[in-house]
């Protein structure tokens, strides 16, 4: 089965489990976490069950012993944020005192894990990640497409079975269309041939997102062919004010971090250590007048899209080329 | 309501429940818009009050609004920074509004909004403030002192900003903009993007707030700059504030950009 391949991440508590029947499983891939829940809970408790948080509330935060009966069932529930609010009932959950042998999990796509809830429940957390799927033992369909095509495929769904299902869908549905009105009788398209087809065609959803802090460090540290080569995959639908935010605010950082190191007063900046040691590799790559430079582009284009005078559809590339040298 | 003498008289004209169902407000940020419009909806439509602030809203009461058996006031007040397709929305909504239904539109301007939207609406404009109407407002603040008020006359123009300022303290903001132009043109310009660390830049920051910062510094750069300085930094400053208008800026780079005039910096 598929899950052997499937990493899940799961933080020990040595101080005292959790009751086995209580899981929390972190991730935007429903699909995946099915399959994890029937690997996990489908031997011991049969069918697995959706649940609304309205029961979960009526039931369980109020004290009641919740999920009676003999026959085992597993419970999902998706909105975990009223659980994350009624910290009355956490112990009990804990030792499983409503669950009365019962599983509740609960589906979340992000978990703060700072927060007193996830250190609480921490051995209960599983932070799921498909990087290593063997997609076909999960999906056995998608074997008639070629590896390195449903590789791809996955890939631009970021690695995201839900999604990677809905394309592979789409797919089959353009091949059967193909077969159907080839009214010419010459070769009939493969999968594959139909696969490249809506690629160059742009078919696809790209999901590839970019990483705004890998991707500002090879700026920062101009590495052209890297930023280059890194961007080349990202689906560009809006030009991305986060990672010019997150590039106006290294500069600025630097142009204080030169100023301040040449006078000898880096003790009044409120640059902290970690953001000291970041600009102490990038100073090397500019000038004062550079960063001057840079500090008054990247404002002509912040404001220039918000004001209309620069095209947003080609303002990342612009961006780039005033920034990298 | 204090002051707005005109407009009261000519609201307390209309019959009750006889008020015309679409309506623009325009006066400049704090006049005091949505005060009258409640006021109106207090004294002569007595509906239900609502806010919309998107397209799918204008859409929603589209579909609704045959369907209402009482009246209800729907109140835009942020349509100036409403993008085209959702004020062409409202232009199709008040082509043939429904009964029991009234709209207003809050805006810093007639000249926001089509001609062939303000030729179907009540135009009601809010007038300037005088001095002792702006005095009686700041004597219905809590805790203010007289000090406190004369600072507060002299650089703000309506009710809304007066409160803001208020609540942020404006007797030290105005010692933090002295300080500032005692220093802004002496000191390095790494030193002097440390200003920022007091503003508010950020939506969930804390600070002082830019377009109080501006405002109140512009009016002590009239007091003891020289003459020539004093034009320069008012210019800038005031390019910086009409910037600030505009949705979505970035307040950390505007701030910046302005500190760079200032200073004279070019890159």
């Amino acid at each position: 089965m598929a899950t052997k391949k499937i990493s899940a991440t799961k933080k020990s508590n040595s101080a005292s489990d959790i009751c086995e029947n209580f899981r929390i499983i972190v991730t935007d891939d429903i699909m995946l976490a099915k399959i994890i829940i029937s690997s996990k809970f489908e031997q011991t408790h049969g069918v697995i069950n959706l649940i609304d948080d309205a029961t979960v509330n009526r039931q369980l935060f109020i004290g009641k012993s919740f999920l009676t009966g003999n026959v085992k069932k597993c419970y999902v529930c998706k909105n975990i944020e009223p659980l994350i609010k009624n910290d009355s009932i956490w112990d009990d959950l804990v030792s499983g005192k409503y669950l009365n042998g019962h599983a509740l999990i609960y589906i979340c796509d992000k978990l703060d894990s700072r927060t007193k809830f996830a250190k609480k429940f921490k051995s209960a957390i599983f932070t799921v990640k498909s990087d290593s799927l063997d997609i076909v033992s999960v999906f056995p369909e998608c074997s008639e497409l070629s590896k390195d095509r449903r590789d791809l495929l996955f890939k631009r769904c970021n690695n995201n079975v839900t999604k990677f299902m809905s394309e592979f869908q789409k797919l089959m549905l353009y091949h059967q269309y193909c077969l159907l009105y080839n009214t010419d009788n010459t070769d009939f398209s493969t999968l594959d041939d139909d696969f490249d087809y809506m690629m160059n065609d742009n078919a696809f959803i790209n999901l590839v997102n970019e990483d705004m802090f890998k991707l500002s460090e090879y700026i920062m540290t101009q590495q052209n062919d890297k930023v280059y080569k890194y961007i080349a995959d990202l689906s560009k639908t809006e030009f991305d004010f986060g990672l010019l935010s997150v590039l106006y605010n290294n500069f600025r950082n630097l142009y204080i971090y030169g100023c301040a190191n040449k006078l000898g007063y880096l003790s009044t900046t409120n640059l902290t250590p970690f953001v000291q040691n970041n600009m102490k590799r990038y100073l090397p790559y500019y000038s004062s007048k550079r960063i001057l430079e840079i500090l008054s582009f990247l404002q002509k284009i912040d404001y220039g899209i918000k004001s209309g005078t620069i095209d947003s559809d080609y303002a990342f590339e612009y961006m780039l080329s005033g920034v990298l040298s | 309501m204090i002051g707005q003498v005109k407009v009261l008289t000519e609201i307390s004209k209309i019959a009750d429940m006889k008020f015309p169902r679409f309506s623009v407000i325009c006066g400049l940020r704090g006049s005091g818009k949505t005060t009258l419009i409640k006021y109106i909806n207090d004294t002569k439509i007595h509906a239900e009050y609502n806010e919309i602030n998107s397209i799918d809203d204008i859409r929603q009461i589209c579909l609704d609004a045959p369907t209402y058996t009482e009246p209800r006031l729907y109140v835009l007040s942020d349509f100036d920074s409403m993008n085209f397709r959702a004020k062409e929305s409202i232009l199709k909504l008040c082509e043939d509004i429904p009964p029991n239904l009234y709209i207003m539109i809050e805006t810093i301007s007639v000249e926001n909004i089509k001609q062939t939207l303000l030729s179907r609406a009540n135009v009601i404009k809010l007038s300037g403030y005088s001095a002792s109407e702006l005095t009686e407002f700041c004597n219905t603040l809590e805790g203010i002192s007289e000090n406190e008020i004369s600072y507060l006359i002299n650089a703000f123009k309506t009710p809304g900003d007066i409160s803001r300022a208020h609540n942020c303290g404006i007797i030290s903001l105005v010692e933090f903009c002295q300080k500032v132009l005692a220093n802004i043109y002496v000191a390095n310009t790494f030193n002097a993007m440390k200003i920022a660390d007091s503003l508010k830049l950020k939506a969930d920051g804390s600070g002082y707030e830019l377009d109080l910062f501006f405002t109140v510094l512009m009016n002590c750069a009239a007091l003891t700059l020289p003459a020539n300085q004093a034009h320069q930094l008012i210019m800038s400053t005031s390019h910086a504030l009409q910037r600030l208008n505009m949705k979505s800026i970035n307040k950390l780079m505007l701030f910046d950009m302005w500190l760079f005039e200032v200073k004279g910096v070019s890159a």
